[in-house]
């Protein structure tokens, strides 16, 4: 669970024990390898328990506050320095390492220079040496909170009475502190661990580590693992809304004051974004000559790999990076890119790189203008190109909640307040809020009854005198003992964008006339299989169980944090925190940052018969980035989506064809020709991964394979010497499905690039060898659905080479679908009769 | 620190959406029949009373409505998008202009970037006009006789189009008639049409049917817009408007291209993935910033920011390729800077020999390269919407909100079959009021997200889909920074009722009724600018404001009622805190200022008397 921690005004005192059982090594595991292997490093215990310490220190420096202060207090060194030594004598091998202070790089570094010493020390010596320490610091800071960190594995005897140790007691908690206590392999229930073999001294002084906490109100033991665990959890950090003054008015307070309401408010928001904290930008320095040799890069190695880049340098080989704007004078072809001109913060990078070259022009030559057009319009003085507004949010009426339209909220919340320092505007507020939460009108099926229908304020927003005014709808919150409303912005007319999209449910011919089957409408089969899937996918009791046994919800948006913001801080932690980057990279994202990224096991287990069955009956089939024929008619473009514009290439030739890794506009009726194919096999699916958008569940093809001449991104057949490569794959074995999936790509390819007829013969050969694996290796499937849409296509006007397909039914059925019996013979299947297979080529 | 040296990786996404969005051109050509039909002025009905003289407003004929119109999506486009291209033709004139274009076909604007000359003209034009069709119809006679043969005019678009419009834009013809049998051969029209899809020309028909004049399309366009159509086909046409006003309304529909931002696939299951896109339906329409121009040359010449990474010690500039990105560690790195840090430094006595040698391991500092920053933020999920289960509708909270929404609709061309799936999909949410929860990574930059999917029918406005509404994540939601106020009687909130009862809207909140004033202002201020026009800022109405008169005519005895009440709630009366009302109110006519002062006053006031 991710935790919430004050922060602030506090010393942290952590005892560290260096005596020389601390040298111990043990295994800690790291990030595991590029092929999933368990990779170890071999720690003292003393460097793994001190990276609680780094971490807790690293989270102070980051949030930079001046009032997180520490000191380190060793326990075990060779030599003695400590206040308390100083004073009364004894104490000895215990040392004041680092005097309380504000932590930064430099105290990273000097913690993790310790090293096991030679000499045993007490650490009860060291948890009153700090609480020494921290009280003369903080006599007159009453207010500070204490805390003291004791890390140590326990191994060596202590030497006290009873007295002391009751005395020590008392001032921890007379000072009020905050006792954590961290030890190496101690025995924990939490996470839960027991070491084998222990030592009888450690026994003695766990038990005696868990009498010290017993007694006191915020105190703890846990064992070093645990604690690392549990500080490598995101922290959420609260924020507190900041209240801003503000009134809202009802009715015309300008002119018609005695007749308006005016009511003191405050706002603050309700939500607001969090973006992750930004790295600094930085630079190799060349020149230098050391860096290539210094830079503690390995290349190639295990390291690298699983750095993937990272490198730690030395310090005086980078430096820190410095920005600048400059203007250019825009190319002219570049003319139309107004994305990169459009922001005028001039953090826009794309710019950069493409202007290089152009010419620099100094600022004070520039003039401010907008664009008609190509049309320049400078514009000297812009102080008149803005709305006068009032500050205040002004009701311009209210609306039924259920007639609101929930995807148009456009951005973070906000909550509204009647002002905390007048009852009287409590009060007016309160009164509205209820009245909005609690409205009711006469229930129509009900004569004489009313029926409850909550209403939402319409409200107009101007947070400063002349800000442009916003829209936006309230909704009435009533909660324990206070009234208030939460608004979020409304789009304007110009904000919403009524694009048409075809209904889904609706399909009618070009006669006018409603389908009721058609490849697009789920049958009665696939919406049953749906509604069991849909089912079987409910969280409401899909999550851990309460103390009852009772099944809890599955996600919360309060238990779900932001998995980028996190994810970077845990990078930053580790990036402070680590000695060697190459070895020791950034460990995965802790689990409670990915929590809910996979489905809950409950809904898995309960949904699979429901995806199987979905799976069979919706029949769905990846397109493969495959050829598509330019399309013949477009009648309205708007029912296609005009993402990208055509390229030259298809102005220039109307047959030329336009891979989806280009994105032209796919032609929409490439799709109904293999629509009109529902049983198309997955092997096509399961084949190309150059497509751009992710395969959530596709690994790359691992083996390596012969790509033919021009062949096409993600394609192993070329277009140039398909039969040769296609045999030569083949030869392979083992990209049987991907060579026939390709082939079936390519033969459509080259009819259409063919030059008059001079292809024709190598596209039969192809076909024929095609059909002749395709029957030996199983891709019945693969053939018959290739050769049902490559008829279709043949056929279809605007094909380059129509004429074709009377090749193809010249060779007659040795070409034609692959029909039972023949599949029969070679141990596959089909579903095609052997009549249905001659009326194919026939047809 | 100043915030200008941190790398702006994490740029805002909606910058990222609205440079696509904008990036590619778009090019319209208005092909508008100026038969004697669409030149005819539907004489004014009789009023009958004659007593009420209603504003002298004429009727204008379609084809001065046409004009108008595209004159009106010039003007938004020319400021909005000012790289697109518009040109007009019109067809069945009796004069033939343009040298592209066949006979009776009459180029009344080239397909171009639009400028300032371009609208100026199209403006005298109308005005001229002014509210007498009779003056266009003598300006662009229209042919007599039969109709000129469509497959000439579609032929005549195609050739204007390839002459005028960029290579790489969409292009798009918005083609007004009212006429349903114009009496030429299907095949030919069939063959050109054929002819503009082949060079990715869209055509958009808008068929004017008026009582008078129903338009029938099954007389000529059905066959000719659906030519070569296979059996099955989905029926591409639009329906015919009826009369002018909704050619307006669609025109508007149709004024942006329809663009998608995204295109991923939604994993429904293992294994059982389809194909969606994504919209933005609700963006908000910003103004366009202004740009720097360079004025010393002969002719101005558009500037282009481009931003410098540089070593300051040694004024170096690091391309973009080579930074690399490490943590600020708080401190730097010249010793000696900081006094606490001296004293820690001194007062540091460490005796045992290993301790000693502190200093002797170099410090060494992480960097990560921009693709490791990438992958921390994008946790190395690829683009696509995860669905993980279903909640009950009514959990999704109002407060449940950070940024807009996104529409998903299905791609069949990236998965055949994601158009059934997805409306079985989107049909048993609706029937069982479910909404989905879905992992959404949008592209290949962005960082995950929660998302909640809500599916909408198909109304009269509302488009079929699920739209996904980004959650806010636990560090994202602030609690209620106030917790306890005074609340009222009963008595005062009936008197609340009765207020909102008064001001209740029959319909939700409307957009259309809400255009935004400054979006407006900054229109007119530019276009003032650019046309030589006076500025009227005067002009603007600004329809975000209340309708006090409505409010006050309405609701006024409400509020009085209302304020009586409140003079009478105890709770807010019997505390000699807070201000009273009447002073406020007497303070605020001072201004806001004052208000605050008095505010300030009276707490000071309250704090004196309460120790």
């Amino acid at each position: 669970m991710a935790g919430k921690e004050r922060s602030g005004y506090t010393v942290t005192m952590f005892v560290v024990d260096v005596s020389p059982s601390m040298g111990h090594l043990r295994a800690v595991e790291l990030t595991p390898g590029p092929n999933d292997e368990k990779r170890t490093i071999q720690l003292t215990n003393l460097q793994w328990a001190l990276k609680y310490v780094k971490h807790k220190v690293q989270q102070m420096i980051f949030t930079g506050r001046l009032t997180d202060q520490i000191g380190v207090i060793l326990v075990g060194t060779e030599g003695t320095n400590n206040p308390v030594s100083d004073k009364h004598g004894g104490y000895d091998h215990v040392t004041e390492y680092l005097p309380i202070h504000k932590p930064n790089a430099r105290t990273l570094q000097k913690i993790d220079s310790l090293q096991p010493s030679s000499e045993i020390g007490d650490p009860i010596d060291g948890i009153i040496v700090a609480l020494f320490a921290q009280q003369q610091h903080l006599e007159k800071k009453r207010t500070w909170t204490r805390k003291l960190v004791l890390i140590t594995d326990g191994e060596n005897p202590l030497e006290l009475d009873d007295d002391d140790l009751s005395g020590t007691i008392n001032k921890i908690i007379e000072y009020n502190v905050d006792m954590t206590i961290i030890g190496v392999d101690f025995d924990d229930e939490d996470l839960p661990y027991e070491e084998p073999n222990k030592s009888k001294i450690k026994r003695v002084n766990e038990e005696l580590y868990h009498k010290i906490v017993e007694q006191l109100e915020n105190g703890r033991v846990g064992t070093c693992e645990y604690a690392l665990r549990v500080c490598a959890e995101p922290e959420i950090k609260v924020t507190k809304s900041t209240l801003s003054r503000t009134t809202m008015v009802i009715g015309d307070i300008q002119t018609r004051m005695d007749d308006a309401i005016t009511i003191p408010v405050r706002t603050g928001k309700a939500t607001a974004i969090v973006r992750p904290q930004s790295f600094k930008k930085f630079s190799r320095r060349s020149g230098s000559g050391r860096h290539d040799t210094r830079l503690d890069k390995p290349l190639g190695g295990l390291g690298d790999k699983l750095s993937n880049g990272a490198m730690s340098a030395p310090w005086e080989d980078i430096a820190p990076l410095a920005m600048r704007t400059e203007f250019v004078l825009a190319p002219q072809s570049k003319e139309n890119e107004d994305g990169a001109a459009e922001n005028e913060n001039g953090d826009r990078e794309d710019a950069s790189e493409h202007f290089q070259d152009q010419q620099r022009v100094e600022k004070e030559d520039l003039t401010k203008s907008y664009k008609y057009g190509s049309t320049w319009i400078p514009i000297e003085d812009l102080s008149e190109n803005y709305l006068p507004t009032q500050q205040g949010l002004e009701l311009v009426g209210f609306s039924y909640e259920d007639m609101w339209t929930r995807d148009w909220s456009m951005d973070e919340v906000y909550y509204i307040f009647a002002d905390n320092a007048s009852p009287r505007a409590q009060v007016a507020f309160s009164s509205l809020v209820q009245a909005m939460h609690n409205y009711q009108v006469p229930d129509k099926s009900n004569k004489g009854s009313m029926v409850s229908k909550p209403v939402l304020a319409i409200i107009r927003k101007v947070n400063r005198d002349d800000s442009p005014p916003k829209m936006g709808v309230a909704c009435a919150r009533s909660i324990d003992q206070i009234d208030y409303l939460v608004w979020v912005r409304m789009p304007f007319a110009e904000d919403l964008r009524r694009f048409s999209f075809a209904s889904l449910d609706i399909i009618k011919d070009r006669k006018g006339i409603q389908k009721t089957i058609h490849p697009l409408l789920p049958t009665p089969s696939m919406m049953s299989a749906m509604e069991k899937l849909v089912d079987s996918y409910d969280l409401s009791d899909a999550g851990p169980k309460d103390e009852d046994g009772n099944r809890l919800p599955w996600f919360d948006p309060t238990e779900a944090v932001s998995p980028a913001v996190h994810r970077i801080k845990e990078a930053m932690l580790h990036a402070a925190i680590t000695t060697d980057i190459t070895k020791d990279p950034v460990p995965p994202p802790h689990p409670e940052i990915t929590k809910f990224f996979e489905r809950p096991r409950r809904v898995l287990s309960r949904s699979q018969g429901a995806v199987a069955e979905c799976q069979a009956v919706f029949n769905v089939s990846k397109v493969p980035p495959k050829v598509k024929f330019r399309k013949r008619k477009n009648i309205d473009g708007l029912d296609e989506d005009a993402d990208v514009p055509l390229t030259l290439a298809d102005l220039m030739n109307g047959d030329a064809f336009v891979s989806t890794a280009v994105q032209s506009p796919g032609p929409s009726h490439v799709s109904t020709t293999t629509l009109a194919s529902p049983a198309q096999p997955k092997s096509a699916a399961g084949s190309s991964d150059t497509d751009e958008p992710m395969e959530v569940d596709q690994k790359p093809d691992p083996h390596p394979m012969v790509v033919g001449q021009g062949a096409k991104p993600g394609r192993i057949i070329g277009n140039d010497h398909p039969l040769y490569d296609f045999k030569s794959n083949v030869a392979r074995g083992d990209v049987v499905t991907k060579a026939v999936a390709d082939m079936g790509q390519v033969i459509p390819e080259i009819i259409a690039e063919s030059f008059s007829s001079q292809r024709f013969d190598e596209a039969l050969e192809c076909m024929k060898v095609m059909r002749d694996v395709a029957l030996q290796e199983d891709e019945v499937d693969e053939w018959n659905s290739f050769l049902r849409g490559f008829k279709r296509l043949c056929r279809k006007s605007g094909f380059k080479h129509p004429d074709f397909w009377e090749h193809v039914k010249a060779v007659g059925p040795s070409l034609s679908l692959i029909h039972e019996a023949e599949a029969e013979e070679h141990g596959a299947t089909s579903d095609v009769s052997r009549s249905g297979s001659d009326r194919f080529i026939k047809d | 620190m100043d915030e200008s040296k941190w790398v702006n990786l994490d740029a805002d996404e909606e910058d990222d959406e609205y440079t696509i969005l904008s990036a590619t051109k778009d090019t319209i050509l208005f092909c508008i029949d100026a038969s004697s039909s669409m030149h005819h002025v539907k004489p004014i009905q009789d009023p009958g009373t004659g007593k009420q003289k209603k504003k002298r407003k004429k009727n204008k004929s379609h084809f001065h409505q046409a004009l108008q119109s595209a004159l009106d999506i010039m003007k938004r486009k020319v400021i909005i998008s000012p790289n697109d291209s518009v040109g007009i033709l019109l067809f069945n004139t009796d004069e033939k202009k343009g040298p592209e274009v066949t006979a009776n076909n009459y180029l009344l604007q080239p397909v171009s970037q639009l400028n300032a000359d371009l609208i100026l003209r199209m403006m005298e034009i109308l005005d001229e006009a002014g509210s007498d069709s009779t003056i266009l119809e003598n300006k662009f006679k229209p042919k007599s006789g039969l109709s000129a043969p469509i497959g000439e005019v579609f032929a005549s678009c195609n050739h204007v189009l390839r002459t005028g419009a960029p290579k790489t834009a969409i292009k798009r013809i918005f083609y007004i008639t009212d006429e349903d049998n114009p009496g030429s051969l299907e095949g030919p029209a069939v063959k050109r049409l054929e002819d503009l899809a082949a060079q990715g020309i869209a055509l958009i028909p808008f068929f004017i049917s008026t009582e008078d004049r129903p338009f029938d399309i099954s007389r000529f366009y059905a066959d000719v817009l659906s030519g070569g159509a296979e059996e099955d086909e989905i029926s591409p046409f639009s329906d015919v408007c009826e009369g002018f006003d909704q050619v307006i309304a669609e025109m508007k529909i149709r004024e942006m291209p329809k663009r998608s931002v995204w295109s991923i696939p939604l994993n429904i299951a293992d294994n059982f993935v389809i194909g969606v896109k994504g919209y933005g339906l609700v963006t908000e329409q910003r103004k366009p910033n202004y740009r720097w121009m360079y004025t010393q040359g002969e002719t101005g010449a558009e500037v282009a920011p481009r931003t410098v990474y540089f070593d300051e010690e040694q004024q170096t500039e690091t391309s973009k390729s080579e930074i690399l990105y490490g943590i600020d560690m708080g401190v730097v790195r010249s010793e000696g800077s900081d006094n606490e840090d001296n004293a820690m430094e001194e007062d540091v006595k460490p005796k045992s020999t290993e301790l000693s040698n502190l200093a002797t391991e170099p410090s060494r500092k992480v960097l990560f390269t921009a693709d490791q920053v990438k992958s921390f933020r994008t946790l190395e999920l690829s683009p696509g919407i995860k669905l993980l289960g279903f909640k009950h509708r009514s959990e999704l909270q109002f407060e449940d909100n950070v940024k807009h929404a996104y529409f998903i609709y299905p791609d069949e061309k990236a998965y055949v079959g994601s158009t059934r799936t997805f409306a079985a999909l989107l049909g048993t949410c609706l029937d069982k009021d479910r909404i989905g929860i879905a992992l959404v990574t949008m592209r290949k930059n962005s960082s995950p997200a929660f998302c909640r999917e809500i599916g909408r029918q198909r109304t009269q406005l509302d488009p079929p889909g699920f739209h996904l509404i980004p959650l806010p994540f636990a560090d994202e939601i602030r609690e209620p920074p106030l917790t306890e106020a005074a609340r009222c009687s009963t008595d005062l909130t009936d008197a609340a009722t009765e207020l909102i009862k008064k001001m209740t809207l029959k319909t939700g909140y409307q957009p259309d009724a809400f255009p935004n004033p400054s979006l407006a202002l900054h229109y007119a201020f530019v276009e003032a600018n650019a046309l030589g026009l006076a500025f009227e800022p005067e002009n603007i109405v600004d329809h975000t404001l209340p309708n006090y008169d409505v409010i006050h005519d309405r609701a006024g005895p409400a509020i009085q009622a209302w304020k009586e009440q409140l003079d009478n709630e105890r709770e807010a009366n019997d505390t000699d805190e807070g201000p009273d009302e009447a002073e406020i109110r007497a303070r605020f006519e001072e201004g806001e200022d004052q208000l605050r002062k008095y505010i300030k006053f009276v707490k000071w006031v309250k704090k004196l008397s309460t120790h």
